[in-house]
């Protein structure tokens, strides 16, 4: 055994079907490739994209048009493997959508394969719709979970030589008795089961099915399965399902349909108008290719005529599945392959690698079930083309279809039989227009009426097939008895014809001549205007009073002759015929003649009566004449109606067969939309999942970020960048440039036309709005999947914080070097003045140093308060520090300094020290300094005054500390400052602003 | 020195106007621009006392310390414009740091090197 597994595959997804098997199977799975060889105990998988197909044994790759994708690829490997396997395809029908593989299957059945479909167990099949659609075509052999299967085809595989049954050896022309009585024996179970007949069929096609079915069934010998037959209903329809199976083919034999396009279908067309019909019965149409050849052929011809009649071809089988496959009329293309391609261009649409007939086709066809065995006849056909249905019929039943074919034909109508088909005995009724290919001419029967064929009450009545031999026995004698009958009838039975319940004659007796008389006007075969005028009233109701009461009714009429004053009494009997209760009843009028009536005996006083009585007689029969004429008319006008009303109605039937066309073609598309919807609503939801991430992000970013398409119109927006450019849901779909929030950037608007243009991102700073918001604005490109752009994306950064920090920092640096030169000036300057005022060198350093280290010390002050204000107390006390504090009291209340009076201050009291030490209060050993403060009216008043020094000598008014000390103070806004040298010590007074 | 002083006060001496808060460094111009044989006028530490002296006496040019504390000396400077006196900046600032109106004013950077301080005095000086 090989496997070769076909599946939906979508051509844009890679397949990876062959690795999930091979995880599961211990035998070789490999992707096919075209002209692959097959080899048993391997494992090929169908590659995406492609259509697959099986030749002498090796797999063949076609591409699949991606424009029509086929939706049947089952069905055209399933096709193409029947063909090229026969009996040893299998095919199974695993989980999937839509109906594929119910047509294979069909055709792998019809070849002899043996075919499975998955049933439902708890867990599968996920997708039910094509196994179910294969189980309910009938044609599945095993309806079974996928865990058995492999025990089935394991037991097939065995059991494949292993049936050993009587007839299937038997050369041909031969008959097996021991067959013979299997076939009645099961054709009898099949007939009161299934209602069919199969006793009549060909011994050696019935036990090759028989075979089939008994392999399926794992049985050995026959016993077991009439046993099982007997059993199992089941299996009764099983079979009788295998014995409908034929092998049709479009054009199949087209030598024979060539010779029928050429003498037989012009004959139908000829001469007839457009509003005249064409009716063509193909009964046994099974899956419907011959009748669309016909159809083709028909429509060819049509087309080459002005004015084309109306075609209407029937066609019928009993077996309902395959008329919906008919229906249909899709095809794989392997049903195909004999067609003239130019006919299959013309008539057939491709669908895939499925051909669908064409509409115009498909519109002169009209399907019914209908058995040609069993049910009643079409009838006032053209042509009847039944090819390849006769063979599966055994003698009796041909020769009982012959005549049904002969009464639905009308007279010169045309019969096309199968190429290994006959007539066989009845030549009377066909003439062989063309023996080759089996075309008949049906023969008008000479003057006698059409005759329903008998026969038609086997499955009423009371045979049994066991008796079929006997019965033809009896032929024989029969035969004798009615040449007796018929010259008895000939001549001594009195004159009658068969009339329907309307009063038209089917049959006429002879000796009806003095009945009779031929009416002027259009041929006629009604009862009541052919017999004479004054039967006709008795007779219309005495046929009424047979209908109604159902039995024999009779009455005596007086006929007379005419130039005759005497007339002939005639008996007059109307009685339903015998015959099958379903069916029309038919009526038997017998005429009987009864002699001459005497005219009376003249007498005189009875002769003005009579005179009188005659005329009234006369006058009442004309008025019943007339009344009759109009019941005649009316009746008339409703037969007209009546068929107007069987012409609406075959209408109405064709119109409901295009809807169930259409219906199963709607299903099959949804079907096919539903799988996609699923697939659609799986990518909706993975699409709003990544969508509410996408809205998280851009909310989290805080980042205004703005979408803009090909036309710089709004896509998208971050709720960043609705609240920077007052953006709203409805600004989506508006220009970029329409936004007032972009007008206040009209620098913006040019750059992202720049970059939609270039594609080159760029980056730059906006300048900083009112509020002092500075936004950073990256420009990128959009790029769609393919790399073109598409739009461009704007984001804008808030660099607020950035830009016043950068801001803060220049601020800073310039102000660091400001400080830095003012530093290095001073330093100059002091240095400058120092040496100007020091006479001594040695002097000169240390005093300068000592400044130095006094300024260094008010500023560290200063940079441990960070240059805000210095507390008073803090920078005497750092600076008395320096000159020995235990001798210098200072008293006074807190009060702080700005940086400049406090630096002024520390130098002041520098000098003041210096100066004390060397000449005051602190160079003795007793000597005192007082630094003592009040507030006064927003003012320092700041008090130096020194005691128990030595006298102070007066100072020299230019020194440099005096100028110092007095320039430092008053230097210094709204200050003043004196210093004096009394006797007792050395006085400093200032008055300095303090700060609100 | 002390005569150079004296001799500052001098009638016929051209007078420099001396404007800097910072009493230490406008000392030591003051010593610096009488040392080079001007007269001084000043140093004035603030608007208001500068524009006095302005107004008191004879100023024929003068040398401006931009930033005065809370204050700058641009209120001064636009009065020396307007009179026609000719003037120079010191500051430790860059000079597009200055106010816009006095960008192309002369200018002198801290520390003020003494060469420079005469050349700036004699380029006002010739002016006039």
């Amino acid at each position: 055994m090989a496997f070769i597994i076909v599946t939906h595959l979508s051509p844009e997804r890679t397949s990876l079907l062959h690795e999930v098997i091979s995880r599961y199977t211990k035998l070789p799975v490999q992707v096919a490739e075209d002209q692959m060889h097959l080899r048993p105990h391997n494992i090929y998988v169908m590659p995406e994209g492609k259509i697959l197909t099986v030749k002498n044994g090796r797999l063949t790759l076609t591409d699949d048009n991606p424009a029509h994708r086929e939706r049947k690829p089952i069905d055209v490997f399933f096709a193409s493997l029947a063909a090229d396997q026969g009996e040893h395809a299998v095919g199974i029908v695993l989980s999937g959508g839509d109906g594929d593989g119910t047509l294979g299957i069909k055709v792998i059945k019809e070849h002899g394969g043996i075919t499975f479909a998955q049933s439902a167990d708890g867990s599968g099949p996920r997708n039910p719709e094509m196994p179910a659609s294969a189980m309910a075509s009938g044609l599945i052999d095993f309806a079974v979970p996928a865990e058995l299967m492999p025990r089935y085809l394991l037991q097939l595989q065995n059991g494949t030589d292993a049936v050993d049954l009587p007839g299937l050896e038997t050369p041909p022309g031969k008959e097996d008795s021991a067959a013979q009585r299997l076939q009645a024996e099961i054709s009898e179970l099949l007939r009161r089961h299934a209602g069919h007949d199969f006793s009549g069929y060909k011994n050696k096609t019935f036990m090759r099915r028989v075979a089939r079915r008994m392999k399926v069934l794992d049985l050995r010998t026959i016993d077991a399965y009439v046993a099982r037959l007997r059993d199992d209903k089941a299996e009764i329809m099983a079979l009788f399902r295998d014995l409908l199976i034929n092998v049709t083919n479009f054009f199949r034999d087209s030598e024979a349909f060539q010779c029928l396009n050429e003498t037989v279908i012009p004959k139908l067309l000829e001469g007839r108008g457009a509003s005249e019909r064409v009716r063509i019965w193909v009964p046994g149409c099974a899956t419907g290719e011959e009748v669309y050849s016909l159809a083709i052929l028909v429509l060819e011809q049509m087309e080459d005529l002005p004015a084309a009649p109306q075609v209407q071809i029937f066609a019928t089988d009993i077996d309902e599945q395959a008329l919906s496959v008919a229906r249909a009329g899709r095809y794989p293309e392997a049903l195909l392959a004999g067609m003239d391609p130019a006919r299959r261009a013309r008539y057939f649409r491709q669908d895939g690698a499925s051909y669908v007939v064409v509409k115009e086709v498909r519109e002169l066809c009209v399907f019914s079930p209908h058995s040609v065995i069993s049910d009643p006849p079409f009838s006032r056909m053209d042509l009847v083309s039944c090819r390849n249905l006769l063979i599966y019929l055994g003698v009796e039943l041909q020769s009982q279809v012959i005549p049904t074919f002969h009464y639905a034909l009308k007279p010169g109508g045309y019969l096309f039989l199968g190429t290994s088909e006959g007539v066989s005995r009845h030549t009377d009724l066909f003439a062989a227009l063309n023996k080759q290919h089996r075309i008949f001419q049906s023969r008008s029967t000479d003057g006698a009426p059409r005759r329903l064929p008998i026969g038609l009450d086997r499955l009423a009545g009371q045979h049994r097939i066991g008796e079929t031999a006997k019965r033809r026995a009896e032929t024989n004698d029969m035969r004798l008895r009615q040449r007796g009958e018929a010259q008895v009838l000939e001549r001594y039975a009195p004159a009658h014809v068969i009339v329907t319940s309307e009063g038209e004659i089917l049959h006429f007796s002879s000796n009806t001549g003095h009945i009779m008389k031929i009416p002027r006007g259009a041929p006629s075969r009604q009862l009541f205007d052919l017999v004479r005028p004054e039967l006709r009233v008795e007779l219309r109701a005495l046929l009424r009073q047979a209908m109604e009461t159902n039995k024999p009714a009779s009455r005596q009429v007086l006929m007379l002759e005419s130039g005759d004053a005497d007339g002939r009494m005639v008996g007059l009997t109307a009685e339903p015929l015998d015959g099958p209760d379903d069916e029309e009843t038919l009526y038997l009028v017998l005429f009987t003649l009864l002699g001459t009536w005497a005219q009376p005996a003249s007498v005189e006083e009875s002769g003005a009566i009579e005179e009188k009585m005659e005329l009234e007689l006369r006058d009442l029969r004309e008025r019943l004449q007339s009344t009759i004429e109009e019941y005649e008319t009316a009746l008339e006008e409703l037969k007209s109606s009546n068929e107007e009303l069987v012409s609406v109605n075959e209408e109405a039937q064709s119109t409901n067969e295009e809807l169930e066309a259409s219906k199963e073609e709607m299903q099959s598309l949804n079907e096919e939309l539903s799988t996609i919807n699923v697939e659609l609503s799986a990518s909706v939801e993975d699409l709003d999942r990544a969508n509410t991430d996408l809205k998280n992000l851009y909310a989290a970013t805080r980042i205004a970020t703005i979408f803009l398409d090909e036309a710089l119109v709004i896509r998208n927006f971050t709720p960043a960048a609705a609240s920077l450019f007052n953006l709203r849901e409805t600004d989506i779909g508006r220009p970029f440039t329409d936004l007032a929030g972009a007008l206040r950037y009209p620098d913006l608007q040019d750059r992202v036309k720049q970059v939609y243009r270039s594609g080159e991102a760029t980056e730059n700073k906006l300048p900083a709005r009112g509020d002092g918001t500075a936004y950073l604005s990256r420009l990128m490109p959009y790029r769609s999947q393919s790399g073109d752009i598409s739009g461009v994306i704007v984001t804008l950064v808030d660099i607020s914080s950035l830009a016043h920090a950068e801001e803060q920092q220049k601020l800073l640096i310039s102000e660091l070097n400001h400080r830095v030169k003012n530093m290095l000036a001073l330093v100059i300057s002091l240095t400058n003045s120092t040496h100007k005022t020091t006479d001594a060198p040695d002097q000169f350093l240390d005093k300068l140093l000592a400044r130095l280290h006094g300024m260094a010390r008010a500023y560290s002050l200063l940079s441990q308060s960070d240059w805000t204000r210095v507390s008073l107390k803090d920078v005497i006390r750092t600076e008395a520090q320096a000159f020995g504090a235990e001798r210098i009291e200072v008293q006074g209340p807190d009060v702080t300094l700005r940086p400049s009076q406090s630096l002024a201050l520390s130098m002041v009291i520098h000098e003041m020290a210096t100066n004390a030490v060397k000449y005051g209060a602190l160079s003795n050993d007793v000597g005192l300094v007082r630094i003592s403060w009040q507030v006064k009216e927003g003012r320092l008043e700041f008090h130096w005054r020194e005691e128990g020094g030595p006298e102070v000598p007066p100072l020299d008014r230019k020194g440099f500390g005096l100028t110092l000390i007095e320039g430092q103070l008053r230097s210094q806004p709204d200050t003043e400052a004196s210093v004096s040298f009394p006797p007792e010590g050395a006085l400093l007074e200032a008055s300095l602003p303090l700060e609100d | 020195m002390t005569g150079d002083r004296t001799a500052g006060s001098g009638r016929g001496k051209p007078a420099v106007l001396i404007v800097d808060d910072e009493f230490l460094l406008a000392y030591d111009l003051t010593e610096e621009v009488e040392a080079a044989g001007y007269g001084v006028v000043g140093p004035a530490h603030s608007v208001a006392s500068a524009l006095d002296l302005i107004e008191a006496e004879r100023t024929d040019c003068a040398i401006l310390d931009v930033n005065l504390g809370k204050e700058t000396s641009y209120p001064i400077a636009e009065e020396l414009a307007a009179r026609g006196i000719p003037f120079t900046f010191i500051t430790g600032y860059e000079i597009r740091q200055l106010d816009a109106s006095f960008r192309e004013a002369p200018l002198l950077c801290k520390p003020v090197q003494t060469h420079a301080l005469h050349a700036k005095l004699q380029e006002m000086l010739s002016g006039t």
